[in-house]
């Protein structure tokens, strides 16, 4: 690696979803001649997630240094660093575009700029990095380069001059852009003879040698043996190894300034290690951190609990396991009248908790549910006391309450102007209020509205897909708490309340979601041997009521020699059904139940 | 490839898997009349063969059941030929079914050799529109001919009669239901009847018109109800309710269905035929994977997929049928076959389902007509209690 830090160029890739970033990744990664045929089974190098490939998105922040040999006869060393791709991370994003100098800014030839797009541009602007454009996709036949290049000179403001054709699929224009990066970003600057700031942008939990974090040097030089210490969690370390991210880790001796790399210390556990925290040395430190840290909080609260209350063991151990690499998890024992012992977790978002989901479904194979998310309110209590609550069941007797507050968020949504109607519609029905609207050209709106976080959690994003055929894209920043008016509702199976279907509503909505809970229980709950009575209610009021009716007939016709192992092999499947039913009381409630309960309401389909 | 491996099966079923056309709701293997034509006696053939070898190796079988298919669609002479190569003097009953259309006295030298003890034939329904949009071949007058024929050769042979009836179809009425039920007693007073609640199969035409909202089939409540009343129906008019689907009168029940039902081994040869055999402490299946032209062209024994049971399978195929008749399950033999004490691995089960489900007694569990209703669910609860695996030592 080069000790010459003009010879470094450090660089983010920021895209909406499925522009193309990890494709053009994987594409650097191939040019540079790390990597040489491409797996058929893993087609994006970077997302080594299952889910991250399935969904096309990057939830983990990656980083890989690429050599690269340009026209003027130099070396280059190429720092990538690789984003997460989605809302629920933002932070993260923020953390790995400060350690950069240069943005790449991926737009999709036949999609244009997208409202996720943007908020990562301002945030590249924000930090002073330099933006080369990439229109992506040129090789599609509905690609309209021309348009683009419009939107990169009208909305963006950027020099649609320096703009870099590529298409990721087919290798056109990679040359060109590596070009790009050499000559348009500055190399780092910073100094190895200042103190130690090394910014950690991200971090992974290696089983065999602990947690790696992932840092960027800006002054001073991270060496092999030297005492350091976190200056936010205020921990000292001693560092035992550091190096280049390749396809694996490459040791070296020392991380420079301008360097992007790895360090390992005697960290223990990644929620040790804080995204955006500052490594300096313990001799000779660093007057203050790197700015820009802040301590991610989640926002969406729901417990997990086995299916099969005898799991509950491996659930541990899952979890733990899933903390080693997700610092951002947080969680804590819990237990359910209903589910018996479970936990508590926090997460980023809806989607963070989609992934745990699956992650503890796949990668451990168990049956889980969740509980109702929730977010944090702040309750206000007549005696003058505040609370936080964020769990349904601990919402105080109302007689008791005196308001209540739910966290607000600024939407940001950008749409073809044909869907500005709809989109209104929908705002408004989840309790929005217009703060702004602004034509970015004659074809696009920018709509501006503030909302209770609740109402964009849960069932949003896929209405505003919806509604918009696809073309809508949204982000969003929390900007505080408001009051509102809060109830809890019950769902009672048989009389019985199930207390991991509570939920916090607002007052004005419960009628309608205790219907629309009630409709999805039914659709859910198979035929039992009993009839079974679903219930919303409001403290003692029921606001909405289905049956499901004892199950009536349920018997093959036929069944001969020729039917039986078919017979047996349905059996089978139905026994993996029946174990993925978890019983309340004498009720049988399947999983898909709970996560029904979760998800965004008929109407949008 | 398909070997006894010691064992000696007593039932043999052969398959035929010819039909002139597919009705809307047989999910069963067959093919139509073009697909067949110039296979048909080198299918035969093969048969035949494997029938003398298998014959020789087990000294023969005391129940036969030639189904389909349609096995009216073979020739009387090359149905003898089938039935001469099986027999034995072991023999007691020997069941051929026969499609209303393609039925004729051409086969009654079948029943004059007493090749063929018993008729089964599928009468399906005695509505000409309700047969139509089933797409039945024969049609109402088919169906009275060839009820008037099988009463015939009961009375020149002494055959024994079975028909097929249909119920729960779309467009047919409880009324038409129980119509059908009376017809078909009064006019053949056969000793066996078979009444199946139509199933829609997945694949099969009726599915596809029904998932398109063309055809309308009976929700489950309709079917229970319609059930309840033609199963007393049958009761009145002297049938006792054997098994799900099943009714004979007095000395009328199909033992070689009643193999099946106990779990007994079973041969089964032919295009998609399935065996039970059992030795030593192995069970298994085959299932014949051929269609009928690979079927014809193959090598004798060629085509028969073998899979092991495990004692956990064999123990979930055994509630699976046994409860489907009204013998139930004997504890003692329960015990004596899988080594396990029948009521400390199911009383708790049995405790939570509803006591109008069943009769249970120390030596007898035993599903009543309510049960049967729900039978699928109750197997499963039970299945559920089998230990996995299931330790036999």
């Amino acid at each position: 690696m080069p000790a010459d830090s003009t010879l470094t160029r450090n660089f983010c890739i920021i895209a909406h979803i499925d522009h193309g970033k990890s494709t053009l990744a994987d594409r650097f990664i191939e040019k540079a001649k790390l990597y040489v045929s491409r797996g058929p089974a893993q087609d994006q190098i970077l997302d080594t997630m299952d889910i991250e490939r399935e969904r096309g998105i990057t939830i983990k922040s990656q980083a890989v240094t690429i050599p690269y040999t340009a026209k003027d006869g130099k070396t280059y060393e190429l720092n990538l660093v690789d984003t997460p791709g989605h809302v629920d991370f933002s932070y993260e994003v923020s953390r790995a575009i400060s350690s950069c100098e240069g943005a790449l800014l991926v737009i999709d030839a036949s999609q244009g700029v997208e409202a996720q797009t943007l908020a990562n541009l301002y945030m590249a602007m924000e930090h002073n990095l330099t933006i080369i454009p990439v229109i992506n996709k040129i090789d599609l036949p509905s690609a309209d380069i021309d348009a683009c290049l419009h939107q990169i000179d009208h909305d963006l403001g950027l020099e649609p001059e320096e703009t870099v054709l590529v298409s990721a699929k087919t290798g056109a224009g990679v040359d060109e852009l590596f070009e790009a990066i050499v000559k348009q970003i500055n190399p780092p600057e910073g100094k190895d003879s200042l103190p130690l700031q090394a910014l950690i942008f991200d971090s992974h939990y290696d089983a065999y040698r602990g947690v790696i974090v992932h840092c960027r040097v800006f002054n001073g030089i991270l060496e092999v043996g030297s005492e350091v210490r976190f200056m936010h969690t205020d921990t000292p370390y001693k560092v035992e190894e550091v190096g280049f991210f390749q396809l694996g880790l490459v040791k070296t001796d020392a991380l420079h300034a301008g360097d992007v790399g790895y360090v390992i210390t005697g960290v223990k556990t990644i929620s040790d290690v804080r995204v955006g925290d500052t490594i300096t040395t313990v001799k000779n430190a660093a007057k203050n951190p790197l700015p820009g840290f802040k301590d991610v909080k989640p926002v969406v609260f729901s417990s997990i609990y086995p299916v099969d209350t005898n799991d509950y063991e491996e659930l541990v151990s899952a979890i733990e396991r899933l903390k080693l690499n997700d610092a951002s998890l947080i969680y804590e024992k819990d237990s359910s009248a209903a589910l018996g012992f479970g936990f508590r977790c926090g997460f980023l978002g809806m989607l963070h908790l989609e992934v745990v989901q699956e992650r503890i479904e796949r990668e451990f194979g168990l049956s889980i549910v969740f509980t109702s998310p929730s977010v944090k309110y702040i309750v206000h209590m007549k005696n003058g006391d505040v609370i936080n609550i964020d769990n349904p069941l601990e919402y105080p007797d109302p007689m008791r309450v005196e308001y209540a507050e739910e966290p607000f968020i600024q939407a940001n949504i950008i749409t073809p102007s044909q869907f500005v109607g709809s989109l209104i519609t929908l705002c408004m029905e989840k309790r929005g209020v217009q703060v702004g609207m602004n034509y970015l050209d004659e074809k696009r709106v920018e709509l501006l509205y503030e909302m209770p976080l609740s109402e964009v959690l849960f069932e949003f994003y896929d209405r505003m897909k919806s509604v918009s055929r696809g073309y809508a894209s949204f982000d969003y920043q929390l900007i505080g708490y408001k009051r509102t008016d809060l109830v809890r509702m019950d769902i009672l199976v048989n009389g019985e309340p199930v207390d991991a279907l509570s939920q916090l509503v607002f007052r004005g909505s419960s009628q309608l979601r205790g219907k629309q809970v009630c409709e999805r229980l039914k659709g859910e709950i198979p035929r039992q041997q009993y009839k079974i009575a679903i219930q919303a209610a409001i403290g003692g009021t029921i606001v909405s009521r289905e049956t499901i009716n004892a199950f009536r007939k349920d018997v093959t016709a036929k069944c001969y020699g020729g039917d039986i192992s078919r017979k047996r092999k349905l059996l089978e499947k139905q026994k993996e059904g029946k174990k993925r039913m978890k019983m309340v009381g004498n009720v049988e409630i399947p999983q898909s139940a709970f996560l029904a309960v979760l998800k965004s309401d008929d109407s949008s389909k | 490839m398909l070997t006894l491996g010691g064992c000696k099966p007593k039932s043999l079923y052969l398959h035929i898997p010819f039909c002139t056309t597919r009705c809307s709701y047989c999910s069963f293997y067959s093919e139509p009349e073009t697909n067949w034509k110039g296979f048909r006696e080198a299918y035969v053939s093969r048969l035949e063969q494997e029938i003398a070898v298998v014959v020789q190796e087990t000294g023969g079988f005391e129940t036969i059941f030639i189904g389909g298919g349609n096995p009216g669609s073979l020739t009387c002479e090359q149905l003898s030929r089938l039935l001469l190569a099986a027999r034995s003097t072991q023999c007691r009953e020997v069941t051929i079914e026969m499609n209303p259309d393609t039925f004729s006295e051409a086969f009654f030298p079948l029943f004059e050799q007493k090749l063929v003890t018993r008729l089964s034939m599928g009468i399906q329904s005695m509505d000409e529109e309700v047969l139509r949009q089933l797409g039945r071949n024969a049609t109402l007058e088919d169906n009275l001919q060839a009820i008037a024929l099988a009463k015939k050769a009961r009375e020149q042979y002494g055959i024994d009669l079975s028909f097929d009836v249909m119920a729960a179809l779309p467009g047919q009425t409880m009324q038409m239901a129980l119509q059908d039920i009376e017809t078909v007693v009064s006019l053949s007073e056969a000793g066996h009847i078979s009444l199946y609640c139509l199933t829609v199969e997945e694949g099969t035409e009726l599915a596809r018109n029904v998932s398109k909202r063309e055809v309308q089939v009976w929700d489950d409540d309709g079917q229970r109800e319609l059930l309840q009343s033609l199963w007393a129906r049958l009761g009145q008019l002297g049938y006792e309710h054997y098994e799900v689907s099943n009714f004979a009168r007095e000395g009328n029940v199909c033992n070689h269905n009643l193999v099946y039902w106990d779990l007994n081994t079973y041969l089964g040869l032919g295009s998609s035929a399935a065996s039970f055999l059992h030795s030593g402490n192995e069970s298994w299946h085959y299932s014949q994977n051929q269609d009928l032209k690979d079927f014809a062209e193959g090598a004798l024994f060629t085509g028969y997929d073998k899979e092991i049971l495990s004692s956990e399978q064999l123990m979930e195929e055994y509630l699976m049928m046994a409860l489907r008749t009204n013998r139930g399950i004997e504890k003692k033999h329960f015990s004596d076959r899988f080594l396990l004490d029948f009521d400390s691995l199911f009383s708790n089960t049995i405790a939570h389902l509803d006591p109008l489900w069943y009769n249970n007694t120390s030596h007898l569990f035993v599903l009543t007509e309510v049960g049967w209703m729900v039978l699928d669910e109750i197997v499963l609860r039970l299945c559920l209690q089998i230990p996995q695996p299931l330790d036999r030592h």
